[in-house]
């Protein structure tokens, strides 16, 4: 049986903290109440795929770096509805992956009803390669536990 | 013909990641014309270097979103070419429903949400949903039942996790293979359906032709997505697949990051039309007519068409997952266990067709199973040097024309190669309100 609510992780492992999402979504599958609760989901790299996710639940948390000119590791949890992309309009790929876009076209098909959070992390460098930097990789403990309060504050 | 016309399309949109396109006309003369990709390179080779042979295919199913399944199955018949092992028929069948299944959520991807808007004339899916809003959801239901057949086979729609090698880690159990054939057998008739709905606005794929070279995979047993030997249309089958090289000439132009690539001609075509082009008699019946109804014939010559021969392939691989599954069912499904794999000295090379094209790995592996040399030949970057000699035929035909549809026209074109450049990072940049 399929949960209410899905945490998805979005973002590519080999391009530094542009993977901060998938490694988060790595320790919560370890977490047992909460990986009971929650469907926990690898969005990856996959764009435009996850519009079909999107339709299926009520409550929804992203986890993702964002570009918010926050410190490195700095962490903010918010509604959808709070933000505006500054990616430029119509520049629609599905690779370049801009998750306010496809949460909209999933809306205007699937007419969603549906509550979609992001747990937002400042990245420092999302260039190539497989490890985190520095700032990130100091923080990755309380980005984590950061994270869990958030779940459990909501559920 | 006086006229002067300047146009830098940055960041082209509606194509995978980030391509530039120039073109500086004075009095009438083109002065430049380039296709640029400035996206940094990406050294996944590198990456690869020093990593145990079993790490190797979950790394590379992170190259690419689209392609994950693809870029796992090269991997894994590369690593397996290595180390001498033998798969199962039962994997051998379920793997080509993997790539069945990726190449249709990847083509109907491309048509329903890349190359719609332009045969539309609207600037985007978003009006799309708006001004076409049935012919979208036909789409959108076959784009969702691609979805479900890869998470079905791979345990995820991306980033594959039940492939590994030497075969499978889960299977799906027998009812799910029979719902699945059901489901495929019921799109059949939305896809002739959507057929028809793109049918009606084709006429906006501009008349172009430039004659060129393609290549791809050709078997005689099948349309070759899965496995099979290197062909090209001007010089027919490579006779043994580690001589790759000898098909797939790699090389660097000051205009772009990316490698270019080049063969019998200046340039050559992967993808679909090219397979379309070396197997078309293979085709199950279905996208045959599909093809026939567009008046799609092999050699084509219009790059345009490579949209359509997209639509026809999607057909055969629902066609060709029914008969892969009545297959598997018919000799009944049974419950492998992965071997147990001794490493060995070794290097292999992993063929297949992605979506967009032929795609290679080649590995050579220590005796103690760790990758001492990577080598992977990307489809997309096969197609940048056809791409550019296409412009440079194209853009005269287009200098008469306003401004406005010039630039729609060549973006209409770099579309058509459906072009996978990056496949990097995908942060979101935001600001509160």
């Amino acid at each position: 049986m399929m949960n209410k609510t899905a945490i998805i992780g979005i973002g590519n492992p080999l391009m530094q903290d542009d993977g901060i999402g998938i490694i988060l979504l790595e320790k919560l599958k370890n977490n047992n109440s909460i990986s009971k609760k929650v469907d926990l989901l690898d969005g990856g790299t996959g764009g435009i795929n996850l519009i079909h996710d999107l339709s299926k639940y009520k409550i929804i948390i992203f986890l993702d770096a964002v570009k918010m000119g926050e410190k490195p590791g700095e962490t903010i949890f918010f509604n959808i509805s709070e933000i505006n992309s500054k990616k430029k309009d119509f520049s629609f790929s599905t690779h370049e992956q801009d998750l306010l876009k496809i949460i909209k076209i999933s809306d205007k098909i699937n007419k969603n009803d549906n509550e979609i959070y992001v747990y937002a992390i400042q990245p420092k460098d999302t260039s190539f390669g497989q490890e985190l930097s520095e700032p990130l990789k100091q923080k990755l403990d309380d980005i984590y536990m950061r994270l869990v309060e958030k779940i459990n504050m909501l559920f | 013909m006086n006229k002067d016309v300047k146009i830098n399309v940055h960041h082209i949109t509606r194509v995978e990641g980030h391509g530039n396109i120039l073109l500086d006309v004075k009095k009438g003369d083109i002065k430049k014309i380039q296709w640029q990709v400035p996206e940094a390179p990406r050294f996944f080779e590198a990456m690869l270097r020093g990593r145990h042979y079993d790490e190797l295919r979950p790394i590379t199913s992170r190259i690419c979103g689209i392609c994950s399944i693809g870029h796992s199955l090269a991997s894994l018949k590369a690593t397996e070419d290595a180390l001498d092992i033998e798969i199962s028929e039962q994997t051998n069948m379920l793997r080509h429903l993997a790539i069945n299944g990726e190449n249709m959520q990847s083509h109907i991807l491309h048509i329903g949400y890349l190359v719609a808007p332009d045969l539309f004339g609207v600037g985007s899916v978003f009006p799309l949903a708006v001004s076409n809003k049935d012919a979208l959801l036909e789409i959108v239901k076959l784009h969702r039942l691609s979805n479900e057949m890869s998470e079905l086979i791979c345990g995820r729609t991306t980033h594959p996790i039940r492939l590994e090698v030497g075969g499978f880690t889960m299977l799906p159990t027998k009812k799910q293979l029979e719902r699945l054939r059901d489901r495929l057998n019921e799109n059949l008739e939305r896809t002739k359906k959507v057929a028809e709905i793109i049918k009606k606005v084709s006429n906006k794929l501009p008349d172009f032709k430039r004659e060129t070279e393609y290549i791809g995979l050709t078997n005689k047993d099948e349309y070759a997505f899965y496995d099979g030997d290197i062909a090209s249309t001007d010089t027919g089958v490579l006779d043994d697949y580690k001589k790759y090289r000898s098909y797939m000439d790699e090389y660097f132009v000051p205009q772009s990051t990316a490698k270019y690539a080049k063969h019998n001609r200046k340039s050559y075509m992967v993808g679909a039309l090219a397979r379309f082009n070396l197997n078309s008699k293979q085709l199950e019946p279905n996208a045959k007519e599909v093809a026939d109804m567009f008046g799609l014939k092999p050699i084509c010559f219009n790059p345009f068409m490579n949209n359509i021969a997209q639509l026809v392939e999607f057909v055969h691989n629902i066609e060709d997952s029914v008969k892969w599954i009545d297959k598997i069912l018919d000799i009944g499904l049974k419950d492998e266990k992965l071997k147990k794999i001794t490493p060995k000295k070794g290097q292999g090379v992993g063929v297949i067709e992605v979506p967009r094209g032929i795609l290679v790995h080649d590995y050579t592996i220590d005796s103690k199973g760790n990758c001492v040399k990577a080598n992977c030949i990307i489809p997309t970057n096969q197609n940048h040097a056809n791409i550019q000699h296409d412009m440079e035929e194209f853009a005269p035909k287009l200098i008469d024309k306003p401004e406005k549809e010039i630039e729609l026209s060549l973006e209409m074109l770099v579309r058509a190669y459906d072009p996978c450049i990056s496949c990097s990072t995908h942060y979101l940049d935001v600001e509160f309100v």
